[in-house]
C-alpha cells in the first residue's frame, strides 16, 4: 500500500502521487507553484528568494471553503455500558496543506484533498451548527488506512451516567484538533464524556497515536463572526457540548 | 531693585490655606475662601478643576465602554461617532455640574432655550425617531452587516447599520438607504439568520419515464454535492400528475451562506444526470379525442405493482356510461 510522504521539503521537491502532482519551479526571479489533482488545478506565483515547503495533513475543514469549524464523524452505533469507558478508533478525511516558509514565517499556499467533502446540520436550523460530515467505520484497534485518504481518530468515550447510552456520532471543534503524522499514519485524538442520555462534551486532545509522530502545522484561526460559529453556550474553550443527540 | 520678601508671601499663603482648614485664622476665611474674581473663590476653582478632571475620566470610561459594547456589531465609523456623542454629552453634564462653582447663571437662557428646544424638537422628530430606532436595532440585532435580507420588497445585502439609517446593496448592486424607523417597524426577512435553509425545485418528467428511477438519479446527484446537507436529508417525491408530465418535487437543505451556489449548481447537474439515463423533460402536449370510441385503460402488461385488488376490479366504462353515472350521482 503506497503512503504519501508528509514532511518538510526544499522548493525543488516535486510530488507525483496517484493523480496528485505538486511542484514549485523557478521562473526568472519568481517561483511558480503548480498543483494538479485530476481536473482540479491551482497555479500561484510566489515571490521569494529561498524557503521551504511543508506538506502536512491539516484539519479537514477547509475544502471547498472554510464553511464550518466542526467535524462530525458518524459511525455504526455503539452501546456504552453504565459508568463504562470505551476507546474507539474511527477515521477522518484527509486534507493536505501546502505551506511555504521564508524568513521564519510560514503561510498556507494551498489545500488539496482526495476526498469529496460533505456538510451536515447538527441540531436544528435555529440553534444547530453546520458540520463537515464524514462516515467512518468503527474498530477497537487502529485500522489500516491510506494516509492520503484517511486519518485515524482515537476517541475515548466515558459514560458517566447510570444507564446504557447509544452513540453513533461525535463532533469535534477545530480548536481542539491536533493532527499528527508519521510515514504510515495521520492521527488525531479526542475525548467524549457523556453526561446525560443525549448530551456529551467532546474535547480534542493533543496526543499522537504513538510515540515519534510529528505534529502538523495548524490552519486554525478563530472565526468568531462567521454565521456558523456563533452558537452561544455550545462551545466552551475547545470543548463542544453535544446537547442535541448522540445518535 | 526692591527687595522682595518671599518668605512673608509664603507664610501668608500657608496661613491662609491651613487656617481655612483648621479655622485658626480670623473670621474663618482661608485660602479656599479667598475671592479671585467676580465672587469666584480659589475653592470654587479647585472644585471646578476636580469636576473637570472627573468629567474627562468619566467621558473616557464611557467612550471605552461604548467601544467594547459595539465592536463587531456595527461599523467602526459609527462606533467613533457614538463615542464622540457620549463624550460630548458627558462634557455637557460636567459643565452643568461645574457651572454653579463658576457662578454661571443660566436663568436668562431658560426662556430662549425652551423655545429653541421646542422648535428643535419639532424639527428633529423624525431624526430622533430614526436615531432611537437605530439604537434599538443595534440592541435587538434583527440583521447584521452582510446579511442577505428583504425589507419592504427590497432584497439585498446589509452594507451598514448606521445610527440614522441602514444601507443595503441590492443584487443589482444598487445602493438603497432605509431609515432606521422603517427598518424597525417593517417586516424583515433575514435569509441567513439561521445556519441552514431549504430550497426546492419542481422537475417534470414524461409519463413514459420511470419516476422511481428518476428519484434515485436525483438523490444520487444531491448526495455528491457538498453543500446539499446530509442532515436534514433531501426529499424527492412525486408531487403531482400534471397535465403534461409527472411533477417531482426536490427539497434540499443547504448552509445559509451557500444555498444559492448549491441551487444554481444542482439543477443543471440533475438535468444532465436525468438525460444520461434517458429521462427527459416533457414537452407540452394535447391529445384530441373525437367520437364515441371506448376509452381504453392502460395496457395491462405495462401496469406495475399499483394494480387494482382482485376483489374490486373496476368495470370498463365508456364516456356515455360515465356521464350517466355522474347524472345519477
Amino acid at each position: 500500500m503506497p503512503f504519501f510522504n508528509y514532511g518538510t521539503f526544499s522548493f525543488d521537491y516535486a510530488v507525483n502521487f496517484s493523480r496528485l502532482s505538486i511542484s514549485i519551479e523557478q521562473k526568472l526571479d519568481m517561483y511558480h507553484y503548480h498543483r494538479e489533482l485530476g481536473k482540479w488545478k491551482r497555479d500561484t506565483n510566489v515571490s521569494v528568494k529561498e524557503g521551504r515547503m511543508f506538506l502536512h495533513p491539516v484539519e479537514p475543514l477547509y475544502l471547498p471553503e472554510a464553511v464550518t469549524d466542526y467535524l462530525e464523524i458518524r459511525f455504526d452505533e455503539v452501546m456504552i455500558e453504565p459508568r463504562g469507558t470505551s476507546t474507539l478508533f474511527l477515521t477522518f478525511p484527509i486534507e493536505i496543506g501546502v505551506f511555504i516558509q521564508a524568513s521564519g514565517v510560514t503561510s498556507i499556499l494551498d489545500v488539496v484533498s482526495f476526498k469529496t467533502p460533505k456538510y451536515s446540520l447538527y441540531g436544528n436550523a435555529n440553534r444547530g451548527v453546520i458540520t463537515r460530515w464524514y462516515k467512518s467505520g468503527v474498530s477497537s484497534y487502529p485500522p489500516r488506512v491510506r494516509n492520503y485518504l484517511e486519518g485515524v481518530l482515537r476517541l475515548q468515550i466515558q459514560n458517566t451516567t447510570d444507564d446504557w447510552v447509544n452513540v453513533s456520532r461525535t463532533i469535534i471543534h477545530e480548536k481542539g484538533m491536533q493532527v499528527y503524522f508519521d510515514e504510515h499514519f495521520v492521527s488525531m485524538a479526542a475525548e467524549m464524556v457523556i453526561t446525560a442520555g443525549g448530551t456529551a462534551a467532546v474535547t480534542g486532545v493533543d496526543r499522537p497515536l504513538h510515540e515519534g509522530m510529528t505534529r502538523s502545522l495548524r490552519m486554525y484561526e478563530p472565526r468568531r463572526f462567521t454565521s456558523f460559529s456563533n452558537v452561544t453556550g455550545s462551545l466552551i474553550d475547545s470543548t463542544f457540548i453535544m446537547d442535541m443527540g448522540l445518535t | 531693585m526692591e527687595d522682595v520678601n518671599l518668605s512673608a508671601i509664603y507664610d501668608s499663603i500657608f496661613d491662609n490655606f491651613f487656617g481655612s482648614l483648621d479655622g485658626s485664622n480670623d473670621g474663618g476665611n482661608g485660602f479656599f475662601d479667598t475671592v479671585l474674581i467676580n465672587g469666584i473663590t480659589y475653592g470654587d476653582i479647585v472644585g471646578a478643576v476636580v469636576i473637570l478632571i472627573g468629567t474627562l475620566i468619566v467621558a473616557k470610561i464611557f467612550s471605552g465602554f461604548v467601544n467594547r459594547m459595539f465592536t463587531g456589531k456595527i461599523e467602526k465609523n459609527n462606533i467613533i461617532f457614538m463615542q464622540k456623542l457620549v463624550r460630548w454629552i458627558t462634557y455637557f453634564i460636567g459643565f452643568l455640574v461645574m457651572s454653579p462653582l463658576l457662578h454661571i447663571d443660566f436663568s436668562g437662557l431658560m426662556v430662549a432655550g425652551g423655545i429653541v428646544a421646542v422648535a428643535i424638537g419639532f424639527a428633529s422628530q423624525n431624526t430622533l425617531s430614526n436615531f432611537v430606532a437605530g439604537l434599538l436595532i443595534m440592541f435587538e440585532r434583527p440583521v447584521n452587516i452582510s446579511d442577505n435580507i428583504k425589507i419592504n420588497g427590497i432584497q439585498g445585502y446589509v452594507e451598514d447599520i448606521g445610527l440614522m439609517s441602514t444601507t443595503l446593496r441590492t443584487y443589482e448592486g444598487i445602493y438603497v438607504r432605509v431609515p432606521n424607523e422603517t427598518m424597525f417597524t417593517s417586516d424583515i426577512t433575514n435569509y441567513v439568520a439561521h445556519v441552514a435553509r431549504r430550497f426546492e425545485y419542481l422537475i417534470s418528467i414524461r409519463y413514459s419515464d420511470d419516476a422511481v428511477k428518476a428519484i434515485e438519479v436525483i438523490k444520487g446527484v444531491i448526495e455528491k454535492h457538498p453543500y446539499a446537507l446530509k442532515s436534514p436529508s433531501p426529499d424527492v417525491y412525486v408531487d403531482e400528475l400534471g397535465a403534461h408530465g409527472v411533477n417531482l418535487v426536490v427539497r434540499v437543505w443547504s448552509p445559509s451562506g451557500y444555498w444559492w451556489d448549491a441551487r444554481k449548481d444542482l439543477l443543471w447537474k440533475i438535468f444532465k444526470a436525468l438525460r444520461a439515463v434517458d429521462i427527459d423533460i416533457p414537452f407540452e402536449q394535447l391529445v384530441i379525442w373525437e367520437g364515441k370510441d371506448t376509452i381504453s385503460p392502460p395496457d395491462q402488461e405495462q401496469e406495475d405493482e399499483f394494480a387494482y385488488p382482485e376483489t374490486a376490479t373496476p368495470p370498463k366504462m365508456n364516456r356515455d356510461d360515465a356521464a350517466k353515472q355522474v347524472d345519477r350521482g
